[in-house]
């Protein structure tokens, strides 16, 4: 397979994946699966943020970015959760860190 | 459009996340190129998947063959089934062509960006996510060239780049967390995520931990607040 075939096919597949249920109309599912779409943004954004930090090049490491993790959340307090105050705070926190060590 | 304050609310609030985009697409630009990828076609893998994760999955398994690639492709893009029907729910009766190309820029930035919107009661969810979309598709495109043409001469790992993106997740969690299930949820989540280091191949981890999480959240009961 062409490398530009392989970029087709992973566009195809990662189309897919998306339109799947956008293009579905009606009322939102409710039951199980109305709660399941309510928790999973946060389930989401939660796994993605600590595999990021807890494992950046593929294994389990304590490195400096826990300290930006650490940094985010003092953000998130102060800030009232803002989306700025979280980048901001976090990103301070690892820069500090990284002239520390 | 371009006057319409959700647009324009969308276009703003993507914005603050264009240096970390921007830090992620020079980075896959960069190293697109050094794994053997035509500049041409490293920018048109920005332009027609629009996916991080997947992108760097194809950087990083370029050598193994195809299967690997699309194996690993199909891992992390089932995250997406969820987020779509999430959408579906929440924008209406759409026309099925403004449905089909609301998908194409489908990621986890703009869609957080539009549920924690929706939230806070912006007026028209479609047309915020539509901003949003604008802001970072367009700049993931232009630095995704930025880095291929740059090659090896930019570091971006120097500037945090493997910092800022999970810190955007972050920030993207945190106006989501409301009540004691919310928390119940992010331990879960914490849990799962780290479990999922131990025993899954790095392409299933994310959409295995937050599907695992999510499923453990529907089980609780909501909050006396309905949450």
């Amino acid at each position: 397979m062409s490398d530009l075939a392989l970029v087709v096919a992973m566009a195809a597949i990662t189309y897919a994946s998306r339109v799947a249920f956008l293009v579905r109309t009606g009322d939102p599912p409710g039951g199980l699966v109305g709660r399941f779409l309510d928790v999973f943004p946060l389930a989401l954004f939660v796994s993605l943020a600590t595999v990021g930090l807890a494992a950046p090049d593929g294994d389990l490491d304590l490195s400096i970015a826990l300290v930006a993790a650490g940094g985010g959340v003092v953000g998130a307090a102060v800030t009232k959760r803002s989306l700025i105050g979280v980048l901001s705070f976090g990103a301070a926190a690892w820069w500090a860190a990284r002239l520390v060590t | 459009m371009l006057r319409d304050p959700s647009f324009r609310t969308g276009l703003r609030d993507g914005g603050v996340l264009v240096p970390a985009v921007a830090l992620f697409g020079v980075a896959f630009g960069a190293l697109a190129v050094e794994a053997g990828l035509p500049r041409w076609l490293t920018v048109l893998t920005s332009v027609i998947v629009v996916s991080g994760a997947a992108q760097f999955a194809l950087v990083g398994l370029l050598a193994t063959g195809a299967v690997p690639v699309l194996v690993a492709t199909t891992g992390l893009a089932l995250r997406h089934v969820p987020m779509g029907a999430r959408l579906a729910g929440m924008i209406g009766p759409r026309s099925t062509a403004l449905r089909l190309a609301l998908a194409w820029v489908l990621v986890d930035e703009t869609f957080g960006l539009t549920i924690t919107a929706a939230q806070r009661g912006v007026a028209d969810p479609v047309r915020y996510k539509a901003g949003a979309d604008l802001a970072l598709y367009s700049m993931w495109v232009a630095f995704t060239a930025v880095g291929a043409l740059a090659g090896g001469r930019v570091d971006p790992e120097t500037w945090g780049a493997t910092v800022f993106f999970p810190l955007m997740f972050l920030a993207l969690a945190a106006p989501l967390v409301r009540g004691r299930r919310a928390w119940m949820v992010v331990a879960m989540s914490v849990a799962a995520a780290l479990a999922s280091v131990l025993v899954l191949p790095e392409a299933w981890r994310v959409t295995g931990a937050a599907a695992a999480a999510a499923a453990a959240g529907t089980l609780l009961p909501p909050d006396r607040a309905g949450r």
